[in-house]
């Protein structure tokens, strides 16, 4: 089963090349100029993300690197009780919306320091596998079109992403209490 | 929204940093290493004035040091010694797999592939996108990119993504603000979507979890909920602002030649 499952993500994109490349050449389409058109566009893009990355990324990286994160952290962990959910989990809840590689690096201290099947453990990768960063999506994608005004965008994003989180953590009670 | 954000995050981190290095100049400090792939925990204490003086200073030149970091091409973790992308980096990586993609995407979207499968469920989409035409390439850019993330193909998504964007901004009459669109497809693309957390599985495996499949139920569940969030939450803020004015110039008719807007 595993490996099925492995075996066909594993072909999913190669599939997907052959697929396009082959009907539109059923078609008779001049593949190979269409391919070369499409791609010039991949320069422009990506070099025109590069401030927006750098402009959250730096304000991320000073967040952190300063320890204003983990304070922010022990702040709403002195509201909740430990039990219910434990600090690291807020750590971890508070960094996934800011940078995914940082939120990656809370998950596994967490598996090393709890345990990878204890409670925290199980909160942390169904938190891990629930949400998104969204401030890195919001930045690189609308700054790859020049939109400054993102309206309710962020407001919703992380809206979702905190029903996410909680979920996530009820869900794991619920888990380990019939267990 | 994002002015708020960014000024939050560097005014409150440079105050705390300056206030913090101040605190643990008096009190000392741990640090945490890793030598020989094993962390260590040195504790650090300063007696005379000078040590202090260094120790409040070396927190400043940290804290620059990881802004020019993440802004650069690459950088060594000053933790963990492991490299990693900074800005540049990450966009220079981009440049090949977003030119892969999008040339791919150019041939199915001549070869009306993409339009065929945003017409399979267009019922979701009239409801989600009610102003984007269901046979312009955004609908489809957008279809392709939720499809990439649903099977968790990461690098996949993002060039995908932009390509909707672009889409979308043709629509968008007002160009320096987010359209209702645009706002959807974000908070859609903000809460996660996976139907295999590939990665997640894999990381409790090398952490020799005796069951690394048992989250993938709750996952399901909590993005579900997450999306569902997102999206009701997204159709009640829309109505607090005006949507932008959409361009009206023949969405339906954009042939396979015609030129990307930039």
């Amino acid at each position: 089963m595993k490996l099925a499952v492995e075996i066909i993500n594993s072909w999913i994109i190669p599939f997907i090349f052959l697929f396009i490349v082959a009907y539109g050449y059923a078609r008779r389409l001049k593949v190979y100029e269409l391919f070369v058109e499409g791609a010039k566009e991949g320069f422009n893009v990506a070099v025109m993300i590069i401030p927006y990355l750098v402009a959250i990324l730096a304000a991320i990286a000073i967040f952190r690197a300063s320890g204003a994160m983990d304070l922010l952290a022990g702040a709403i962990a002195y509201f909740l009780p430990p039990s219910l959910v434990p600090s690291d989990i807020i750590l971890l809840a508070l960094v996934k919306p800011l940078s995914g590689s940082a939120a990656r690096g809370v998950m596994l201290d967490i598996f090393s320091r709890y345990g990878v099947d204890s409670l925290p453990g199980f909160m942390a990768s169904v938190i891990q596998g629930s949400t998104e960063t969204t401030f890195y999506v919001v930045a690189v994608y609308f700054g790859s079109v020049g939109i400054k005004n993102t309206r309710h965008t962020i407001a919703a994003g992380l809206t979702g992403e905190f029903t996410g989180i909680v979920v996530s953590i009820i869900l794991a009670h619920l888990y380990f209490a019939a267990k | 929204m994002l002015n708020h954000v960014f000024a939050f995050l560097i005014v409150v981190g440079i105050l705390v940093g300056l206030s913090s290095a101040l605190y643990r100049a008096q009190t000392g400090e741990t640090v945490r290493k890793i030598v020989d792939g094993r962390e260590v925990v040195e504790k650090r204490v300063y007696t005379t004035l000078d040590e202090k003086l260094k120790a409040i200073a070396a927190a400043g030149d940290r804290l620059t040091q990881e802004a020019i970091n993440v802004s650069g091409f690459r950088y060594e973790d000053p933790v963990t010694h492991k490299e990693k992308s900074g800005a540049v980096g990450l966009a220079i990586d981009y440049i090949g797999i977003m030119a892969l993609w999008l040339g791919f995407m150019k041939i199915a979207e001549a070869a009306g592939l993409i339009q065929l499968l945003a017409r399979a469920i267009a019922p979701v989409f009239r409801f989600l996108f009610p102003r984007v035409p269901i046979d312009h390439p955004a609908a489809g850019a957008m279809l392709m990119n939720m499809a990439a993330n649903i099977l968790g193909l990461d690098n996949a998504a993002t060039p995908l993504g932009i390509k909707a964007m672009k889409e979308l901004q043709e629509l968008n009459g007002q160009k320096d603000t987010a359209s209702n669109a645009m706002c959807m497809f974000l908070a859609l693309n903000t809460s996660s979507l996976m139907l295999l957390p590939v990665s997640v599985i894999g990381w409790r495996v090398a952490a020799g979890s005796t069951a690394p499949t048992t989250i993938i139920v709750p996952i399901l569940i909590a993005t579900g909920c997450g999306k569902i969030a997102a999206i009701l939450a997204c159709k009640l803020l829309e109505r607090l602002s005006p949507d932008t004015p959409l361009v009206y110039d023949q969405p339906d008719s954009r042939g396979a030649n015609e030129e990307g807007t930039r």
